[in-house]
């Protein structure tokens, strides 16, 4: 792994490029409440080095300080925002999807983990239940979900359960990512605990399924649902990966997770090559100019995503940036989960 | 912006903010209002008590609003159609001047002017924003692309014109995609007053919560003018970056 520095001149190179300047933003100070202008990219890759201009006090947190009251209003990403608060008009739909897991398939899900996982807690694999606990604590999350490792090639990790939750690591993952890459995986799954998706996750997941066994009519008339509720299960990653970000405080390690969840970091990459985040930033940002500049592109990109549970990695590093550039992270870190658009 | 408006709303947004402007009571009388009830609260009541019963005052007011604004529906056909129509018109222009004029006493209470003509308008604006915030549960200044609430108070004056036409035009158009309940005799009456109060005590909720940030960052730069620290117009100070403990 590269050191620290190296990552951090590396996300700079990725981000802000020389001549373009990094954005600057304005931030309340929590301790005079004074606003503080200050350069995105400084506030974001070095957060300890930022004081109150007006009163000298620290202004944003420290890495390990948690984020004490933090609702996942404060981080949930619009797309989902809009469209969770539509499903959750539903009249005693959550209520009923609850009981179904509750009894039957977070249960029987429970007994597959223990029977064919490794269960992991302070005793049994401590150092990577450690990095669940710090997630955990830096998102200030009251939910405390079993831990299994599970041995498969696929990178992946995975979060079941409304009544008693459960997140399933991929044993790829710990091949290939760094521990502060791992923190921001666990975070992005406690985000879908904190955000209260995994209700309507599960539907998605049903629904979908379900169509397979469905008559040719009814597949087609349950279309319209199947649409809507796969572009909200895309819009909740968005929310997870800010439920990341915020866990790890590290934004050269978010964008890591997702080049690795890209290209992976296996040893026939490796012993080969050092894989850029820069020039992969410019590729999602390549990316995104196509679908803006051609309706076409648009057109194609958004069909061959309609089919899938989570959104193209590229779309996901470029909301992620944007919001570090535009949105609440800032805000929140500094410990203010009001006065800054809490949504955006 | 995500969703366009009509002609049609544009006009109805008009009506509704004209309406509503030549309703609002004078800034001396609101005032007046707040140091009474401040005055009957007594010396101990902060200003979280005051806020709370400014907020439960106007919540009262505004149920009484939506029980009356649904009682044409009593007469079966045309007060049916006047109900889910002009009464639903009624209604929010009556909610909308008793929370502009709690906008107003709220901010009153904060410390902030209320009696120029800005002062009167950011209050209004403030108060359809949250109104229109608390109804569509959406968020209207992150869909017109704004990054924080206080910004309402930098807005030059077309801004802030620019700003009630568009969120007025918008709650004409929800407040009657959702009348038809109010059609329904006797029901219509008690869901219009239920309905009206929880509204009222969600736009107070946010209307202290927003003042809160916004005295905070007044008196926060006051403060920091007074320590010599290079504080713009718009209260605004560069942050100062120290060097790491490693020297970066």
């Amino acid at each position: 792994m590269a050191t620290e520095e190296g990552v951090q001149e590396s996300v700079l190179e990725a981000l802000w490029p020389t001549p373009n300047p990094s954005p600057k933003k304005d931030v309340r100070c929590r301790h005079c409440g004074v606003k503080n202008r200050v350069l995105v990219s400084v506030a974001a890759l070095t957060p300890t080095r930022v004081r109150c201009g007006g009163c000298d006090g620290a202004l944003f947190l420290r890495p390990d300080e948690p984020l004490v009251g933090l609702s996942s209003d404060a981080y949930q990403h619009p797309l989902d925002k809009a469209s969770l608060t539509a499903l959750k008009t539903l009249p005693g739909f959550a209520a009923l999807v609850r009981r179904f897991l509750g009894s039957f398939a977070e249960r029987a899900f429970h007994l597959h983990c223990r029977a064919s996982f490794i269960a992991c807690d302070d005793e049994q694999f401590p150092e990577l239940y450690t990095l669940l606990e710090r997630a955990r604590l830096a998102l200030d999350v009251d939910i405390h979900p079993r831990l299994f490792l599970s041995e498969s090639p696929n990178m992946n990790a995975l979060t079941l359960g409304a009544e008693k939750s459960l997140i399933v690591v991929m044993s790829s993952l710990l091949d290939q990512m760094s521990d502060q890459e791992l923190v921001f995986v666990l975070g992005h799954e406690l985000g879908h605990l904190h955000a209260d998706h995994i209700v309507y996750k599960t539907l998605a997941r049903l629904l979908v399924n379900g169509s397979l066994a469905m008559s040719e009519l009814l597949r087609a008339l349950s279309l319209p649902l199947q649409v809507a509720i796969l572009r909200w299960d895309r819009a909740s990653e968005l929310t997870s990966d800010r439920a990341g970000l915020l866990a790890c405080r590290d934004l050269g390690a978010s964008l890591g997770a997702s080049l690795v969840l890209s290209g992976g970091r296996r040893p026939g990459t490796t012993s080969r090559t050092r894989l850029k985040l820069s020039a992969f930033v410019r590729q999602a940002r390549e990316l995104r100019d196509l679908e803006q500049e051609s309706w076409w592109d648009a057109v194609l990109v958004g069909q061959m995503e309609m089919g899938r549970s989570h959104p193209y990695v590229a779309w996901r590093v470029m909301h992620l940036v944007e919001w570090v550039e535009t949105g609440s992270y800032l805000d929140l870190l500094a410990g203010d989960f009001q006065g800054g658009n809490t949504t955006g | 912006m995500g969703e366009t408006t009509t002609t049609e709303d544009e006009e109805r947004g008009r009506q509704l903010l004209s309406a509503v402007e030549r309703l609002i009571a004078d800034p001396a009388d609101i005032e007046r209002s707040v140091e009474q009830l401040r005055e009957k609260l007594g010396e101990d009541a902060g200003r979280d008590a005051i806020a709370k019963a400014l907020t439960e005052r106007a919540a009262r007011t505004t149920a009484v609003v939506g029980g009356v604004a649904a009682a044409p529906a009593m007469i079966p056909g045309f007060g049916t159609l006047v109900a889910v129509t002009g009464g639903a018109l009624a209604d929010m222009s009556l909610v909308l001047k008793y929370e502009t004029e709690l906008a107003m006493a709220l901010t009153h209470l904060y410390g902030f002017d209320i009696r120029s003509e800005r002062g009167r308008r950011i209050a209004l604006a403030l108060a359809s924003v949250s109104t229109y915030d608390e109804k569509s549960g959406e968020d209207l200044l992150v869909d017109i692309a704004e990054t924080e609430v206080t910004a309402i108070w930098n807005y030059g004056g077309r801004q802030l014109s620019k700003l009630l036409l568009t969120v007025m035009a918008r709650l004409a158009l929800i407040q009657l995609g959702k009348s038809a309940l109010r059609a329904v005799p006797f029901a219509g009456m008690a869901v219009g007053a239920s309905v009206n109060r929880i509204l009222t005590k969600g736009v107070g909720d946010r209307l202290v919560a927003q003042l809160e940030v916004r005295r905070s960052e007044e008196d926060g730069a006051e403060a920091a003018r007074a320590r010599g620290a290079n504080v713009d117009e718009d209260g605004v100070v560069e942050a100062r970056i120290v060097e790491d403990d490693d020297g970066h």
